[in-house]
């Protein structure tokens, strides 16, 4: 079956990322499904780097796994270490070329970079660890109808997922007179207009939505479909499933006029209407601060490129992140959260702001911002503050633990949030969320970042603290100040605390309860793949003066290349043949 | 006009308006080089923001960038400086008659293997033909670690009067990866000097992951001897 043609280059990145998804990823998937029957699910991840060139090709790999969600990091087994069970396309072969590693095979200088540069972290290098270089964006499962995809990507760049989003250079170079293609903006029917102002005036109420959704699915539109199944609870696995399937075909379409500020990358229609975005205002579209589509969004996330503008439309909006100083005056009385750098909320913030977060490097540098929030006198009626150290930090990089116990001992009134960020500002790693004197400890999101080592020092922070706030059950009579820290372990698939790991909570000094689904048996790791015995170094010691060398080979090829292949193609094989018997023949022949 | 600048380029990717008063705000000149993202109104922008600026290879406002070389071998960059062409582009092949021809017409990149000037003998030829270097350090790097450029030819490069650019960044010796200096950058010594003799130094490595205290810090590495 022929792969249909991908659309024009000039194509808004989403529309190009859709044509991606079904027949890039997904066929990729399924081969990877069909030739290792082992794995369960598949991550794609992508990384762009360039050289001097301004070559800003998009590179992908993936790491296939017999778990329900893919390590990442991944760790590759080699010589020193063991690896995670898992295997990368680095990893899952020992020959570059056998197509079972799947390497990802798009365009890396075409269709690829428009499709997935906002995703990529900034400043990758080809010299780190696809660890450090990789974001992931696509998760894939086994399904009874084929494969199941799940994006996971979060954009990073927002200003390189909109339609106004330049051609990539090696393109342009070869057809620099191409045009972006138009963007068709269809408006939604007048007749919804009453509905949505229904919507508008009463945001938090679901049984207008699900009006609207019946209003809708009579008609055929696809939107009264998704609407039902945001909202539904419980939500199957099949309705899951399907819903997927529609945000990723529709959310352009769904954006509307917002298009032209909204990455639809960022679109959160979690909810059934948009729910959250990130907006990149500038001169020229500022005035779609204005729409009406905005009545429906509660969180809000300005990009760095973006101008701070609000608007009296914004009537849901609860949270900011993103937001910079020009923005603080005009912030709508119904935001009582916002995400800034400590230096913004440093310079005051408007008295409904109950809720703050910080992104604050996971070093010493954490310190002074941190410390002159808790010591500000305005910002001591915050009732929960949450810090994000980001994950993205140098190796040589410590964890700040004496800040950790600090925040934590100034949360004693209030909640508090620990733990690491991605550079996409998403939860990854282990986090601590403190309410009420108990601590919640999980492992979030798809990046276990220093998993191990910020599991135990949130942990020795949140015990040194000291106190719980309530009397643990069992305790009655005891002192406040004597009672053990309570944790909450929260399992998922990502992270089920054993038995062993309970009792080593116990002893160092928690009260722990583990809340979760009962622990799933871990799977067979997928097998790595067969490495040829080590070859003993053909020395030569001279008999005399018992001098050891070793003879170098002046035709070899630098290190990295790839290995001379040894003669195994078949074909070439029976032209070799087939030459003899020509010879013989002929000798035959003339005889 | 002599002086240090920083590429475009340290924030690729980035909005050019965005990146460029990023950069501008560290108190250098810039140099536009292409990979960023269009702005519009950028060319007004720059005018009037009383930044020195310089220009490099395909960098254009209105795209990513521009075509550098063509098919036939004629170069289309209106640039300060440029790169030559790959050894795999068509212009390769009328690169050796083009440098016969317009030998003083450009100023070209010292580069590494895989593009013309990339290896120690062509970097000689254009000695010979007294073409204006760019010379990038940390190409010339990647060129010794090659095995490609002796120690004779570096020293004739590095001494010939026909040097008016100098590109710093920092790299492993096998990708040209555009990392943040080191103390120990090769030939960062001979840079400095360049910059206090009155030549241009662009400082190129990327910077989108450091903060503002360590992009002055890197910019300190060009400007300061060796303690």
């Amino acid at each position: 079956m022929t792969t249909p043609a991908p659309p024009p280059i000039g194509s808004t990145p989403f529309a190009l990322r859709r044509w991606s998804l079904e027949h890039e990823v997904r066929p990729l998937f399924q081969r990877v499904f069909d030739e290792r029957p082992q794995v369960r699910s598949v991550l794609l991840c992508v990384a762009q780097y360039w050289a001097d060139e301004a070559d800003d090709a998009v590179h992908g790999h993936l790491v296939m796994s017999a778990r329900d969600v893919p390590r990442w990091p991944h760790r590759c087994a080699d010589d020193d270490q063991p690896g995670d069970g898992d295997l990368c396309s680095y990893c899952a072969t020992q020959d570059f070329d056998d197509p079972r590693a799947r390497w990802v095979s798009w365009d890396e200088n075409g269709l690829a970079i428009r499709c997935w540069q906002a995703f990529c972290l900034e400043g990758a290098h080809q010299e780190e660890d696809p660890n450090q270089t990789s974001a992931p964006v696509v998760l894939g499962h086994r399904h009874e109808r084929g494969v199941a995809l799940d994006f996971v990507g979060r954009v990073v760049r927002p200003w390189l997922d909109l339609p106004t989003t330049s051609l990539p250079t090696w393109f342009l170079q070869e057809e620099a007179s191409t045009p972006l293609e138009p963007v068709v903006v269809t408006p939604r029917p007048a007749d919804e207009a009453p509905f949505r102002q229904a919507i508008a005036a009463a945001p938090f109420d679901d049984g207008k939505r699900l009006v609207f959704a019946d209003w809708l699915q009579q008609r055929g539109d696809p939107l009264g479909e998704f609407i039902s199944l945001s909202l539904a609870r419980p939500r199957s696995g099949a309705a899951s499933m399907r819903r997927r399937a529609l945000v990723q075909e529709h959310a352009e379409a769904w954006l509307g006029e917002l298009v032209s500020c909204v990455p639809p990358g960022s679109a959160d229609f979690s909810r059934g209407l948009l729910t959250g975005a990130t907006v990149c205002f500038d001169e020229q579209n500022e005035p779609l601060a204005s729409s009406p589509a905005w009545a429906t969004v509660e969180h809000l996330d300005f990009a760095d490129t973006s101008r701070i503008v609000f608007s009296r439309t914004m009537t849901a909006l609860t949270s900011v992140s993103g937001l910079r100083r020009e923005g603080v005056a005009v912030l709508p009385p119904t935001v009582t959260h916002v995400a800034c750098r400590p230096e913004v909320a440093l310079a005051g913030l408007p008295p409904q702001v109950k809720a703050l977060t910080v992104t604050v490097p996971f070093s010493e540098a954490a310190h002074r911002p941190l410390r002159a929030i808790m010591e500000d006198t305005e910002l001591t009626r915050l009732e929960h503050l949450l810090v994000g150290f980001e994950a993205n930090a140098d190796d040589d990089s410590r964890p700040p633990w004496e800040l950790v116990r600090e925040v934590l001992t100034w949360a004693r009134a209030r909640a508090v949030s620990l733990g690491g960020w991605s550079p996409g500002h998403h939860r990854v790693g282990f986090w601590l969320d403190v309410r009420g004197g108990v601590g919640r400890l999980s492992l979030e999101g798809l990046v276990a970042f220093q998993s191990s080592e910020v599991r135990a020092g949130l942990l020795r922070a949140f015990r040194e603290r000291g106190v719980a706030q309530a009397p643990v059950a069992g305790n009655v009579g005891a002192s406040p100040e004597r009672a053990a820290p309570r944790i909450v372990a929260v399992a998922n698939e990502l992270w089920n605390p054993s038995a062993g790991e309970r009792a080593s909570f116990v002893r160092e000094g928690f009260v722990v309860e583990v809340e979760g689904p009962p622990p799933a048996p871990e799977p067979e790791p997928l097998p790595p793949p067969e490495r040829p015995p080590p070859r003993p170094l053909p020395l030569v010691v001279d008999p005399i003066s018992r001098a050891v060398s070793l003879p170098v080979d002046v035709t070899a090829r630098s290190v990295g290349a790839k290995p001379a292949k040894p003669f195994t193609r078949w074909f070439e094989l029976a032209l070799l043949v087939g030459a003899a018997v020509a010879l013989v023949l002929r000798a035959c022949g003339s005889a | 006009m002599g002086g240090l600048y920083l590429a475009l380029s340290c924030l690729q990717g980035r909005p050019m308006r965005q990146a460029f008063d990023t950069l501008a705000a560290l108190g250098v000149g810039v140099q536009l080089t292409p990979g960023n993202e269009p702005t519009p109104g950028f060319a007004q922008h720059v005018a009037a923001s009383g930044i020195p600026t310089r220009t490099h290879h395909g960098f254009v406002f209105e795209r990513r960038a521009g075509k550098v070389w063509s098919d036939e071998g004629a170069c289309l960059a209106a640039s300060d400086s440029v790169h030559p062409p790959r050894h795999d582009s068509p212009a390769a092949s009328h690169f050796a008659r083009w440098l016969e021809a317009n030998a003083q017409a450009k100023v070209l990149e010292t580069m590494y293997p895989g593009y013309c000037l990339g290896a120690g003998a062509a970097l000689e030829q254009a000695l010979s033909l007294a073409v204006p270097l760019a010379v990038d350090v940390s190409h010339l790097f990647i060129q010794r670690t090659a095995g490609v450029l002796t120690e004779g030819t570096l020293r004739r490069v590095l001494d010939s009067p026909n040097v008016v650019e100098v590109h710093v960044s920092q790299n492993d010796g096998r990708h040209d990866s555009h990392r943040p200096l080191r103390r120990d950058s090769f030939e960062l010594g001979w840079a400095r000097e360049r910059l206090s003799s009155g030549l241009p130094v662009i400082y190129e490595a990327y910077l989108h992951l450091l903060s503002d205290d360590a992009r002055r810090a890197q910019l300190e590495l060009v400007r300061q001897a060796l303690a």
